[in-house]
Formats: C-alpha cells, sequence, structure tokens
C-alpha cells in the first residue's frame, strides 16, 4: 500500500487517494477482524478443541467411571443450579459444599462440553427463578437439577451432595463438611436420567384404599402421586374386581391401607405377578376388623413368610428433664435413625450414611413367619428403637401407650421390610438379581400420606425406586482435593515470604533502575 | 523475521535500560508481593489457592493487566514518532510487521518477567517446606504472559496512533478496561440466555477465557488460540496504522 513514484506523478497524493488507500486499509482490517472471529469461533468446536490436565491430583478430569457415564449419555444433560447462600450457622459450610459442586460441574462441563450443559440461576432475580423453579416443581432451593429429555432427578445440595456434621454450639465448634459426594450423587443422576423408561407402578383400588389423586386428605396419596411422577415413574389406579388380568407392562403393584378385603382370586393373581418377577408394596391395614382377616393386607403378605403383629408400636418421649414419658399419643410415632436403618439394603443405606430419620406413626410390628419363598432374602429396612414396646388394644380398641411387662412385648420391632427371591421357572441364573421378585411390607400406612410425606420422602421414594429396580449403585472416587498448606503459625514463613515478596524483589528492581539512571547521567 | 529479532534485541536493551522499566517492576512486584503475602495469610497457608489469586484469581492481577501494558507500550512507536527515529525504522529493509512483532515481544518480555516472580514465590514455599504444584504455575505464567501480549499489542497499536506517548498510555488503558468490561454488558442489557450478542460476549470474556484454564491448572486449545488470534489480530492493525503513517 506504498504510494509509487508514479503515483505521485499522477497527483496520488491527493485527499482523494488518501481516503481510498484508508477505505482498503479498513477493508483488509475488517478481513482480519472477520478471520480472528472465526477462528475464536472453530476453537470453541469440541471435534478441534484439546484440553490438558496439568494438576497432579487430575483436579479437571473426571473420575472414569463418571466420566463414562457422561460418553454414553444417549443426549445431553441440563445441569440446573439453584444455589443461594445458607442462613448462620451454616453459611461457611454451605458455601464451601457449592463452591465444590460448581467446580465439579464446571470441570464436566469442560471435559464435555457437548453432553453437559450448566446452567447457574441467579436467584437473586426472584422473578425468572421462581418461574423455572415452579415448571421443574422445585419446593426447596440449593439444588442441582439434572434433566435429560423428559427425565429429571433432583439432588439437594446438604442431603444428596453433601454432609454436614452440625458442630455444636455449646462449645462454639462450627458446622463442618464432613463428606463431599458430588461426584457420587452427579453420577446416580446421570445414571437414571438416561435410562429412558419410566416404569409403571398401579395402586390398587375398589377395596377402601387410600385415594392416589386427592392432594387435600392429609392420609391421601396425592403428593405421593406428584412425587412419583416427578421422579419419572408412571403412577395409575387398578381395580383387580374389573379387571382381574394385571395390566401389561406393570412394574409394581401398591397396596395401601385397604378397608375391605380382596377376593381369593384377587389376592391369587397379585401373588402370581409377583412368583413371576413382579414387584409389590403392601401396607398394612389401619382397620382393625380387617386387621389379618382373609384378603387382608395381612393374609397376603403372609403368603410370602411376613407377619404383622397386632396393636402399635410405640416408644417413650424424652421429656425434657433427663427422664421419659408414657401415656401420651405421640408415644405412637417410631422414630428410625442410625442403628434402626439396614445400613446395607439399597433402600435405606443412603438413609443410614446421611443419618436420615424416618417417622411412622400407628406403626404395626412385623416378623419373619410361615413358608417364604426358596431362595428369598428377607431384610428388616426399619426397626425401631430397644426401648420400644407393642401396644396392645385395650378394650376401648386403642391402646393406652403405657408399657404393661406382663402382657406387651418389648422391642426392637422391624416395621418395614424387604424381600427378594428369584421368580418361577429361571433358566437363567445370572439374570436372578435382575429378575428377582421384589416385596416391600410396610407396618405404617400414614407413611405415604400427604401430611408427612415430605418428612420420609426419601425412604418412600428409595421403596419404589428399588420395587421399580432403579436402584443403581454407583461408587465413585471423590476428587482429591490438593492442599499444600505452609505452616504459619509454627515456622517463620510469613516472614520469609514478606521479606522477599515486598522487600527483595522490588528493592532488586529499585536498585538496577537507579543503576541504570546513574550510569546514563554518566 | 529476522528483522523482528533485530528489533526485539534492540527494544529490549531499550527497555531494560532504561530507569523506567525498572521503576514499573519494583512498582508491580511490590504490589504483586503485597497480595500475595495478604493471600497466603487470608487462605490460611494454602500455597496453590495463593498462587492462583496471585495468577488471575484475582482484581489485582487484572488491575495489572489493565495498567502496565499501557505503561510499557506508550513510548514504542508515539515516542519514536515524535523524535522521528520512526522515520529510520520505516525506511529500513524491515517489514513493518517485523517492527511491531519485534516490539511487541520485548513488551511482552518485560511482563513475563514481572509473572515470574510467581516462580520465586513458588520456590521460596518449597524451600520453606511446601512446595506448589509446578506444572499448573508454569501454565498460570505462560497464560498471564499470553493475557499480557494480548493488552501489549492492543497498547501498541494505540502507540502508533498518536505522536503523544501519554495520550497513548490514557487511550490504550481505557481500550483495556472497555474489553475487560465487555461481558457486564450482557448484564446491562440484560440480554435474555441464549441471544446472538450474549453468546459473543461471552466469548469475548477475557476473564472467563483465562480463568476456566490456567488458573485452574488445565491448558485448553480454546483458551490458548483465543488470545493468541487476538494477540495477531491487534498486531495485525498496529501494522497497518504504521503503514497509513506513510501515506496519511
Amino acid at each position: 500500500m506504498v504510494v509509487s513514484p508514479q503515483d505521485r506523478s499522477r497527483g496520488g497524493t491527493g485527499a482523494w487517494s488518501r481516503w481510498a488507500l484508508s477505505l482498503q486499509v479498513f477493508g483488509v482490517v475488517a478481513l482480519a477482524l472477520l478471520g480472528a472471529v472465526v477462528v475464536t469461533y472453530l476453537a470453541t468446536l469440541p471435534a478441534l478443541r484439546r484440553r490438558f490436565d496439568l494438576t497432579a491430583v487430575g483436579r479437571n478430569t473426571l473420575d472414569t467411571t463418571l466420566a463414562e457415564l457422561v460418553e454414553k449419555l444417549p443426549e445431553p444433560v441440563l445441569v440446573e443450579v439453584f444455589f443461594r447462600p445458607f442462613d448462620y450457622p451454616l453459611t461457611r459450610v454451605g458455601a464451601e459444599a457449592q463452591g465444590r459442586m460448581s467446580e465439579l460441574l464446571h470441570v464436566a462441563r469442560n471435559q464435555f462440553p457437548t453432553q453437559v450443559k450448566v446452567r447457574e440461576h441467579d436467584l437473586t432475580d426472584v422473578a425468572k427463578v421462581s418461574v423455572r423453579m415452579k415448571e421443574l416443581d422445585l419446593e426447596e432451593d440449593n439444588v442441582v437439577v439434572v434433566t435429560c429429555g423428559k427425565q429429571k432427578v433432583v439432588l439437594r445440595l446438604l442431603r444428596d451432595i453433601a454432609r454436614v456434621d452440625p458442630g455444636n454450639p455449646l462449645v462454639e465448634s462450627e458446622p463442618t463438611l464432613e463428606a463431599f459426594r458430588g461426584e457420587e450423587a452427579l453420577g446416580m443422576a446421570l445414571l437414571r436420567v438416561s435410562i429412558d423408561e419410566t416404569p409403571r407402578v398401579l395402586f390398587t383400588v375398589g377395596h377402601g384404599e387410600r385415594d392416589l389423586f386427592d392432594l387435600d386428605k392429609p392420609v391421601s396419596l396425592g403428593k405421593l402421586h406428584s412425587a412419583l411422577v416427578a421422579d419419572g415413574l408412571r403412577a395409575d389406579r387398578w381395580d383387580p374386581s374389573a379387571s382381574p388380568e394385571v395390566p401389561a407392562e406393570t412394574r409394581v403393584i401398591a397396596i395401601v391401607d385397604p378397608q375391605q378385603p380382596f377376593s381369593a382370586s384377587e389376592v391369587d393373581t397379585i401373588v402370581r405377578f409377583v412368583e413371576s418377577g413382579g414387584r409389590l408394596l403392601v401396607t398394612t391395614t389401619g382397620n382393625e376388623r380387617l386387621f389379618g382377616a382373609s384378603g387382608s393386607p395381612e393374609a397376603l403378605l403372609a403368603r410370602f413368610g411376613i407377619a404383622a403383629r397386632a396393636g402399635y408400636v410405640a416408644q417413650p418421649i424424652p421429656d425434657g428433664f433427663g427422664g421419659w414419658r408414657m401415656g401420651i399419643e405421640q408415644c405412637g410415632t417410631i422414630v428410625v435413625a442410625g442403628a434402626g436403618l439396614d445400613r446395607r439394603h439399597p433402600i435405606t443405606e443412603s438413609l443410614w450414611r446421611s443419618e436420615e430419620r424416618v417417622g411412622l406413626p400407628n406403626a404395626r410390628a412385623l416378623a419373619p413367619e410361615g413358608v417364604r419363598p426358596q431362595n428369598s432374602l428377607l431384610v428388616d429396612l426399619l426397626r425401631s428403637p430397644d426401648m420400644s414396646w407393642r401396644d396392645l388394644p385395650q378394650s376401648g380398641g386403642r391402646g393406652d401407650w403405657r408399657f404393661d411387662q406382663r402382657s406387651e412385648e418389648g422391642g426392637p420391632f422391624a416395621l418395614s421390610m424387604a424381600l427378594a427371591f428369584p421368580p418361577e421357572g429361571l433358566v437363567d441364573a445370572t439374570e436372578g438379581e435382575r429378575r428377582a421378585a421384589r416385596v416391600v411390607a410396610l407396618g405404617a400406612p400414614d407413611v405415604l400420606g400427604n401430611d408427612i410425606l415430605a418428612r420420609n420422602r426419601d425412604y418412600v421414594m428409595n421403596v419404589f425406586n428399588w420395587l421399580s429396580q432403579r436402584d443403581y449403585r454407583l461408587v465413585i472416587r471423590p476428587r482429591e482435593t490438593d492442599r499444600r498448606v505452609l505452616d504459619l503459625a509454627n515456622t517463620n514463613a510469613l516472614t520469609v515470604l514478606n521479606v522477599l515478596a515486598f522487600g527483595v524483589l522490588p528493592g532488586l528492581c529499585a536498585v538496577l533502575g537507579l543503576v541504570v539512571a546513574m550510569s546514563r547521567r554518566r | 523475521m529476522s528483522g523482528a529479532w533485530t528489533i526485539y534485541r534492540r527494544e529490549l536493551a531499550g527497555l531494560f535500560l532504561s530507569p523506567l522499566a525498572w521503576v514499573l517492576l519494583a512498582i508491580a512486584l511490590a504490589f504483586n508481593g503485597f497480595f500475595f503475602v495478604l493471600s497466603v495469610k487470608g487462605f490460611g497457608g494454602d500455597v496453590l489457592a495463593s498462587m492462583s489469586f496471585l495468577l488471575g484469581g484475582s482484581y489485582t492481577f487484572w488491575l495489572l493487566v489493565v495498567l502496565l501494558p499501557p505503561l510499557v507500550t506508550m513510548r514504542m512507536f508515539s515516542e519514536e514518532a515524535r523524535t522521528g527515529v520512526l522515520e529510520f525504522l520505516l525506511t529500513a529493509p524491515v517489514h513493518d510487521f517485523a517492527v511491531v512483532l519485534g516490539k511487541l515481544l520485548a513488551a511482552t518480555t518485560l511482563m513475563a518477567v514481572l509473572w515470574s516472580s510467581a516462580l520465586v514465590y513458588g520456590a521460596a514455599a518449597a524451600a520453606l517446606g511446601t512446595a506448589p504444584d509446578w506444572t499448573p504455575l508454569l501454565s498460570g505464567v505462560f497464560g498471564a504472559t499470553l493475557v499480557s501480549a494480548l493488552f501489549c499489542a492492543i497498547g501498541l497499536s494505540i502507540s502508533a496512533v498518536t505522536n503523544t506517548p501519554l495520550l497513548a498510555a490514557f487511550f490504550a488503558t481505557i481500550a483495556n478496561a472497555a474489553i475487560l468490561s465487555l461481558p457486564f454488558l450482557d448484564a446491562l442489557l440484560a440480554l435474555p440466555p441464549g441471544s446472538p450478542l450474549r453468546v459473543m460476549l461471552g466469548h469475548a470474556n477475557v476473564i472467563t477465557q483465562f480463568q476456566a484454564s490456567f488458573v485452574v491448572g488445565a491448558l485448553d486449545t480454546k483458551h490458548v488460540l483465543f488470545f493468541l488470534v487476538w494477540t495477531g489480530f491487534f498486531s495485525f492493525l498496529a501494522t497497518r496504522v504504521l503503514e497509513a503513517r506513510r501515506w496519511w
């Protein structure tokens, strides 16, 4: 673009020539700008992009199990983050858990930009966020929602992702992060959303069972229905008297607190369904006249070697002065935690690990009795505390919530049991675990009711997930945190760094500058 | 490109044989050192967190990146144009791009010296018994140098436009700050998620591009290319501006 002598002779240095040259330069610069934009865009394409983790502990790389899960996803997943600062005293520990989860999600997004999309919602924008939370059917914040197609899993920060030691305010010990299981929780969520199936759960009707769609009555199952649908299950009614055969594609049959007996043929149909590899949830009945009678849920359970005992399990209540109180209604609500939860069974293992409690009002005791199916495995899922007792009905029909050592039996008692056995006619033994018939017995139908479902939601959802064969087990090693910490308290490290960083290095430069200035002056 | 090497050596000697460079380095190192020690204290002695803070994880880093390159590059063309040295340079048998490249490399070298102080801090921490993770630390220094190269290229382009060094430094600082503030436009304009402008602004986010890889100890071709390409673009712009000086 140098102006040649010929141009000059033609008067090419005039204003017009300069403007023409300027236009050319602008054109070239615009082209260069376009080129830069194109190259920048191309560099973002996953096929052309390479990322290298340079950290010693692989901080920027997902665990191989988790990475394989992401690679095998049938379609991209959207991970939505709804984090808000926790109130005191959980502020610090909550921020730590949020930070680690956000870092994990960034690693996942950077490693698999096409498979994992992460959207962090700004919860200060209340209007926008509340719309989205409503769309996702979320009732609380500090959750991570993993969505893939129609499947959705909600992970709660301080329950599914991180475990917090609450500390002790009396000795000024702050809550601490006891365990971070973000990798495992994310892996489980990916596994669940990636399996494109909606198992069908049928709730029996026609015998006075609880209403599946009613959201108002405290004992109805409307909230349970919503929770099942939100978790990717299909829940519906089935009236065995109207359609005697179990509908096709049924994975689970649920019988919740019937008030009328089932006919013999209905019972046989259900037993046949289970014995051929079906799944069944049965709660005991609250109807004292039906309890244990022919066609009752207890009689059905007896076909699988599980007996329900009369009366309700009760436990003494702390009186606040170091003693115990009996004789009050609250004794009839059993709280199961810790050793009362089976620590190995898929239904209760996660509850035990996260120190959750299950509250069971009006619970009946269950026990193994009679003949069980061959090669079956029966597990006590929930056990009442040692100091519980089986409160027998008095002349008025209800118990007095007082332990009578002469006539009443002391605890602990099984309140929920899980049975698994190979179905009839199974040829391939390796298929046994996958196709095993499964039965869960629950001595307290109120656990599933609208009123207290929220308190027991994890237990209830684990029951349905186990029954519908969605009890995925995944062990992912938590990502290592590389902490290299200088001992500031016992060494002079800080002094050394202070002298070096604030004194030696800048001082050296200042001296050199002085030397240069003086030598230039000479 | 042998001309570029000659220019580079000449510029480097010019920089390090002038008190300005040393004064700038002394101030920047004192500033950096102060915040490094503060971060070591703040993170309870965590060396890795302090190193990340020093190399891109803090506002102090970006403050240096905005302010220092304009001060280093302000004289590179404008002062030479004012004193008439540029005439000789432009008539020398060296391509204009080689001139720009040589000056850019010299300015970037000065910035690299500044960021290399992190290696000295790392060595001190190692001598005190807690060695840092060296590879991410090196990648951090490399990344900081790449960012500096981008802002030096911007500074050179502006220095090529004016004959007044202070004016060049002022406009380059404004330009640097504007580039760093680009992503905030997204919130200011309340752009909906997924809108093309928002996506573009996301790609132009220098801070995110840097923090998503170099600060966390990863080397991502996307981010390396981003800085190389835009440094190249502004160097090209400086070359065209320099060339325009012949006929404008």
